[in-house]
């Protein structure tokens, strides 16, 4: 703590609390009650200056997640797409993980470089490069190139995750097991895997949620074909006429799964995997 | 120049009280130490002063003026950490100029002292160098020199040797005497180590569970311990229960499970009186002799060098006796042991 | 010097390890395929493409012959050339801005005060929230017409234009808003990281909070802080999706003018030239940060 005695009196903590909870409920709380309103705007009566509340309520706007077709395939593309990506990630990286983690590996820097690479690289760049590939190869405005475009740019935190599980791995864990008797099947079966448990599960979590809100490549590569809730929303505001009822409804949908899931991952979003997947350069 | 008294100092961390209710007062130009186990409230003490911690009850008093309204940073305290706390980012010289700029002193003065500082711990020469370019040794000089140079009104030092090998502790042990001794300033040392306690320090407390057991000058403390506590924490002791029975030719008889015991003690003591003797096992000599002879068989006996340290078996008490230069006993041999007629006699059981 | 000197390796020995050793090799490529063979493929691949098909060539596809036109073209017309350097000022802006913010901010959790675990879990919030929906959250609050231009309008007030503005503050606010925590996670794992006793230690020498922050909190974040503040300026020189919706019409950002080419007019060469633009200038300014990061921390390590 840097000090008990920043302030006299001991009012420092309590202003620092409520600097801290004043802008929570400016910069997150309020936005967030503006946007489920706006999700429930009737929109026979809209919502219109200078109204600070809807003049009347309904549920039309989440009727239309079912009703309007784009809406319901964006939300069953979004749910399916983030968990193949988050699965061929961890299968990716675990063997590549391994490999930087613990053993002497060729290149080391370069590879780290590269792996670094597409964290570092503007998303728009890469999308460039994949989008003229892959009209060749017809994987654009496919399912299948948009899981490959989010995988390139989300792959690099799994790997980076999962590279500093296996490095903090004590080697005398990995001794000791060999020298009670276990061979190299056993002793990833029994040691290693359950040891990086943790790091792939917030590798997955990473994963997952940045699946969830990559944007740039899936629009690129995948619209106007395949279309996940990012790509909607953007259709929403970036359009002639910004729809706010609908950018709300996708908006919700979007984050409520993504919020619950840092809320029951808190722990997997502890900062040490946090720093290996974003701090250390 | 200054004195410094704790009253009624008092600090608990949720339900664990960790300081309770502290007396203690550190004379001007004295080396206090404060010795006691790990856990004891040693350090917890040591912070209340410096500012690093409020206590929740009590007064630190400096030149008997109350300072608990004064933050660390207006404390003129200065202290070495155990972990010395030198800043990575600065060099040796920055270190230990931070204080002085902190008290803006200009910087043609500041860099002499520096240097004065420096050199007073022998590391003139190597200003430029980083903490980790530094053996250990050096890094605790450099906490000295950095915490001397503000020339503070305590010194206060937090275990500042239990991170060096034993060689140099015994070393830099001495350089700290003699720098204090130099500079006659007030200091208050934390540590659990007693031989460091009895080297460096006018007077001692000894502290145990938060509170202050008792405070005297090293002799005292050592030789006429008033506490089992002490006893038992500073060097090894043999404790014995006794009670008081009679007395004769001005000496005392107690009765203990391995016998009657004739003990002089210049206290008045009185016949039932439930004590505790203390006798150290360097005062124990295995020989025969007329009085306080007792005879047991030897259990152990193991030899460290300068002296071999025997446990002897007396009825269902084992004594430790220690005695110079290599084994003269085997296991097994019965022998015959004089204790002294001067233990310390502790008025406790 | 009674040491016994190991005696030569038996032949039959030397060999049997060299063979471990290639096996070894084999097993390490065999590992490191799956993710290196996958980056190689679909980012090493596109990105080749973009740096030759900015000069007119092609590595997939027809090449045509070398020309340096979509690059003159770059610097010959003011909208791309604006378009670059409203991007360059997006990036500094918002860096300067939130590096700013996300200092003090970790700096003040370090200390305990009340429901600190609840704001420690909070602020990580918008870590989670897409930058397009914080564009939509925002703008359905500082919008003209927003609550917030409703809630002054109700007292007479006029609200200022803090969108589709010529210097894009409306896009700088919701970039910091949503990178201000993402600095603090890892500035506060750097800061959460500085011992205790070197605070201590400032402090008792003298240091104010003030100075302590200055002179011994802030330097020794800088390691987090300089990786921090690299990250979020790359990721916003090359934001898209933000700039898109909220930025005038004109200047248009670098990324906006390269989508607008790629999809609307089919020109991917010329927006390869403009992707080239992006990467070199973030190369540079990668070059720089680590020759800072070096400059600063080898007499240290």
């Amino acid at each position: 703590m840097i000090g008990t005695r920043l302030f006299p009196g001991g009012s420092g903590p309590w202003l620092i609390a409520a600097l801290f909870f004043g802008l929570t409920l400016i910069g997150l709380i309020v936005p967030m009650i503006v946007g489920v309103l706006w999700s429930l705007v009737n929109p026979r009566a809209g919502w219109f200056p200078p109204n600070l509340v809807p003049p009347s309520l309904s549920l039309d706007n989440w009727r239309a997640m079912f009703s309007v077709p784009e809406m319901g395939e964006a939300a069953v593309a979004s749910f399916t797409i983030a968990p193949l990506v988050t699965a061929l990630c961890a299968a990716l990286a675990l063997p590549t993980g391994f490999a930087l983690g613990r053993r002497a590996v060729p290149f080391r820097r370069a590879i780290e470089f590269l792996v670094l690479a597409p964290i570092i690289m503007p998303g728009i760049v890469i999308a460039t490069g994949l989008g003229s590939m892959f009209i060749r190869f017809g994987l654009a405005h496919t399912v299948l190139g948009v899981i490959l475009v989010q995988t390139v740019v989300v792959l690099p935190f799994m790997i980076r995750i999962v590279t500093a599980t296996f490095e903090a791995v004590p080697q005398d864990l990995i001794d000791a097991a060999r020298n009670l008797g276990a061979g190299p099947l056993s002793l990833a079966w029994r040691v290693l895997i359950p040891l990086v448990v943790p790091g792939l599960f917030a590798g997955g979590v990473f994963t997952f949620i940045g699946s969830m809100e990559e944007f740039v490549l899936t629009f690129i590569v995948g619209s106007p074909h395949v279309r996940t809730l990012p790509v909607l929303l953007f259709a929403y505001l970036g359009g002639r006429s910004q729809i706010f009822t609908y950018a709300a409804v996708v908006t919700i949908v979007l984050l409520v799964p993504t919020i619950a899931l840092l809320f029951t991952a808190e722990r997997a979003l502890k900062q040490e995997y946090l720093a290996a997947g974003l701090g250390k350069m | 120049m200054a004195q410094v008294e704790l009253r009624g100092v008092t600090k608990a961390y949720g339900a664990t009280a960790a300081v309770q209710d502290v007396h203690l007062e550190a004379r001007d130009g004295e080396f206090l130490t404060i010795l006691g186990p790990s856990g004891c409230g040693k350090t917890t003490t040591l912070r209340i002063i410096a500012g690093l911690l409020d206590p929740d009850a009590g007064e630190v008093l400096l030149d008997g003026q109350p300072v608990h309204h004064l933050p660390a940073h207006r404390r003129e305290t200065a202290m070495v950490f155990q972990s010395y706390a030198l800043f990575p980012h600065m060099t040796v010289r920055e270190n230990v100029a931070f204080g002085l700029r902190m008290r803006r002193v200009p910087g043609e003065e500041r860099l002499a002292r520096v240097e004065e500082a420096l050199t007073m711990v022998e590391l003139a020469g190597l200003g430029d160098r980083y903490p980790r370019a530094l053996s250990g040794g050096q890094q605790q000089r450099v906490a000295v020199a950095r915490a001397v140079v503000t020339r503070p009104k305590v010194l206060l030092f937090d275990e500042p040797l239990s991170n060096l090998d034993a060689k140099l502790r015994e070393r830099l042990r001495l350089e700290l005497r003699t720098l204090q001794q130099r500079l006659r300033v007030t200091t208050i040392y934390v540590t659990h180590d007693q031989a460091e306690a009895l080297v460096l320090s006018d007077r001692i407390a000894v502290m145990d569970r938060g509170r202050v057991v008792e405070v005297g000058l090293p002799t005292e403390v050592y030789r006429r311990p008033r506490s089992r506590i002490t006893a038992e924490f500073l060097g090894i002791a043999n404790l014995i229960p006794a009670t008081i029975v009679g007395s004769r030719n001005d000496r005392y008889l107690a009765e203990t499970a391995i016998g009657r015991l004739e003990v002089a003690w210049p206290e008045p003591l009185a016949r039932g009186d439930a004590v505790t003797l203390s006798f150290r096992p360097e005062d124990i000599r295995i020989a025969a002799g007329a009085v306080n002879c007792l005879s047991g068989a030897v259990q152990q006996a193991v030899y460290l060098g300068s002296i071999t340290d025997y446990l002897i078996r007396v009825d269902h008490v084992v004594v430790r006796v220690q005695e110079p230069g290599a084994p003269s006993r085997r296991v097994g041999e019965t022998v015959s042991l004089v204790l002294p007629t001067v233990p310390a006699v502790i008025r406790e059981r | 010097m009674g040491e016994v000197l190991p005696g030569p390796v038996p032949a039959v020995e030397r060999s049997r390890l060299a063979a471990r050793r290639r096996r070894d090799r084999w097993v390490d490529l065999l590992l490191l395929l799956p993710g290196v063979g996958f980056l190689a493929l679909f980012l090493v691949v596109p990105l080749a493409q973009v740096f030759l098909r900015s000069v007119g060539l092609a590595l997939i596809g027809e090449a045509g012959h070398f020309t340096w036109d979509h690059y003159r073209q770059f610097w010959v017309e003011a909208q791309y050339r604006d378009g670059f350097f409203f991007s360059l000022w997006l990036g500094v802006a918002s860096t300067v801005i939130s590096l700013a913010t996300a200092l003090t901010f970790s700096a003040l959790m370090q200390v305990r005060f009340p429901g600190r675990l609840v704001v420690s879990v909070l602020y990580k919030v918008p870590l989670v929230v897409p930058s397009l929906v914080a564009a939509f959250l925002i703008l359905s609050l500082v919008a003209p017409g927003g609550i917030l231009a409703r809630l002054v309008a109700h007292w007479g007030w006029e609200w200022p234009r803090l969108v589709y503005d010529r210097w894009g503050w409306g896009i700088i606010f919701v970039l910091v808003w949503h990178n201000v925590p993402f600095m603090m996670v890892i500035i506060s794992a750097v800061m959460a990281g500085i011992a205790q006793d070197i605070n201590d230690a400032a402090r008792n020498l003298g240091a104010s909070p003030w100075e302590v922050f200055r002179f011994v909190t802030v330097p020794l974040s800088m390691p987090g802080v300089s990786a921090a503040a690299l990250l979020v300026f790359i990721q916003v020189f090359g934001a898209f999706a933000v700039p898109s919706l909220m930025e005038s019409a004109y200047p248009l950002a670098l990324p906006v003018i390269m989508q607008t080419e790629m999809m609307d007019r089919a020109n991917w060469a010329l927006a390869s030239a403009l992707g080239s633009v992006l990467t070199i200038a973030s190369a540079i300014v990668l070059f720089a940060y680590y020759r800072l990061v070096q400059g600063r921390e080898s007499p240290a390590r």
